[in-house]
């Protein structure tokens, strides 16, 4: 194909729009993320559960104490968090005691600690020192400076109870 | 001059001098203007009880009839009307009182206004209004409860975990009467290490907690202390400063608690 017939053909036009269409779809969505238009698929969360949450769940047995760090949707326990008093599970009853395998009532700390905040949908799952782990599902709700998750907490021989964890002062 | 005459003037001058004492009218030379010499509570006070009754003296005899509830007032800080109340002055003392209707209210900051109108027995006025203001103690031990651990660095040292409701009447500090166990546990003690359980002894409530059976102290604003005894005798004594109406920084101690650096905090609903 010659040069001209290149700059005149109808199938070359086509060609040439197809690639301008192209750029100009690109540079758009470009434009948008940059602009935090739509293409923003997973945004941050808007609201923080970076803090120190305590709770009792609602059985009475067992008192929660966690204290988080978050990376946009990931939290862990803050390390270290022993020997401060914000994250561990202490038995409020002789059913706790025994949920909890101990004897004594001294809380037992947490070994680890790990969840995921959808904002405002949370789960997490903390493992206690002597082996315990226990699960929590539920959402976060922010009023003012008051952040509460509410949520179900069951633990290997916990039946699944509703617990309240209230961000908390030291 | 006869001795007759003299006598005259002798009784006159008296008689002048003895109506003179007893209607002020040997001030009618006194042109100076009277001040305020002492306001209680004084400028700036804090932590003044509600019911307090304020005082106001004055340098020099005062017309009674010109101190009274138009020449003193006292008005809310933020605005407002003024503070109902009786004045009174009591001329021995060259002193005025302000007796609020009502108590003051907890936290609240006031301002007192003498004014121009008050004028001494010679018609003397003060010189110009005189302002002071004061702060009301604050109300701070109110529901839900303060709770808090204190700090260590190895866990030979003793871990507790406090939970504790007062009553307040003015300074005076005392246990509510409907304190609750575990769950919520709002008068209790918890121990966080062996230590701590050591310290506190045995525990009452479900194993797991010694419930706080009586409450006294004294709230001075900003200082307070009050001690609390264990349902199983066991008594330690709280000594710190209120730093603002949700949080109490001190040292708690006992028999068998060496002092240790404690933050009481109120917590943002029922027991978390």
């Amino acid at each position: 194909m010659s040069p001209v017939h290149r700059f005149t053909s109808h199938g070359y036009i086509k060609e040439r729009l197809r690639a301008v269409k192209a750029r100009w779809i690109f540079a758009t969505a470009a434009l948008l993320v940059g602009c935090g238009g739509p293409a923003t698929l997973d945004p941050d969360p808007t609201q923080s559960v970076e803090y120190y949450f305590a709770g009792t769940e609602d059985s009475g047995d067992l008192h929660v104490h966690v204290h988080w760090v978050q990376s946009k949707h990931n939290i862990t326990l803050l390390s270290p968090c022993v020997p401060s008093d914000t994250c561990n599970v202490t038995a409020y009853s002789p059913k706790g005691f025994q949920e909890l395998d101990i004897s004594t009532p001294l809380p037992v700390a947490l070994a680890s600690g790990s969840g995921t905040f959808g904002d405002p949908e949370i789960t997490f799952t903390i493992t206690t020192t002597n082996g315990k782990t226990f699960t929590f599902t539920g959402m976060v709700a922010t009023s003012g400076s008051q952040v509460q998750m509410i949520g179900t907490f069951s633990g290997p021989t916990h039946p699944a109870s509703r617990l309240v964890l209230d961000k908390t002062a030291f | 001059m006869t001795k007759e005459t003299a006598t005259r003037a002798a009784v006159n001058l008296l008689s002048v001098v003895l109506i003179a004492g007893c209607s002020g009218i040997t001030d009618a030379g006194d042109t100076m203007a009277p001040s305020v010499t002492t306001i209680s509570p004084a400028n700036a006070a804090v932590g003044v009880l509600i019911n307090s009754v304020l005082t106001i003296t004055f340098s020099e005899p005062m017309s009674a009839t010109t101190v009274n509830a138009s020449s003193v007032t006292v008005t809310p800080a933020a605005g407002g009307a003024a503070i109902a109340g009786s004045v009174t002055y009591d001329a021995p003392s060259r002193t005025a009182t302000f007796t609020p209707l009502q108590p003051f209210s907890y936290g609240a900051s006031y301002t007192l206004t003498v004014t121009t109108a008050a004028s001494d027995v010679a018609g003397n006025a003060i010189a110009a209004n005189v302002v002071a203001t004061f702060t009301a103690i604050q109300k701070v031990f109110d529901k839900p409860y303060f709770q808090g651990t204190n700090a260590i660095t190895n866990s030979s040292q003793p871990q507790v975990h406090v939970h504790i409701r007062f009553t307040q009447n003015g300074q005076t500090l005392g246990r509510p009467s409907d304190c609750e166990r575990l769950p919520l546990a709002n008068c209790s003690m918890l121990p966080r290490n062996g230590a701590g359980l050591s310290a506190m002894g045995s525990l009452d409530d479900q194993g797991a907690a010694a419930t706080i059976t009586q409450v006294s102290g004294t709230f001075t604003d900003p200082t307070i202390s009050f001690t609390f005894t264990l349902a199983n005798g066991r008594t330690f004594s709280f000594t710190g400063i209120v730093t603002n109406s949700d949080t109490m920084t001190g040292t708690l101690a006992g028999a068998t608690l060496p002092g240790i650096q404690i933050i009481l905090s109120r917590i943002p609903a029922p027991e978390p």
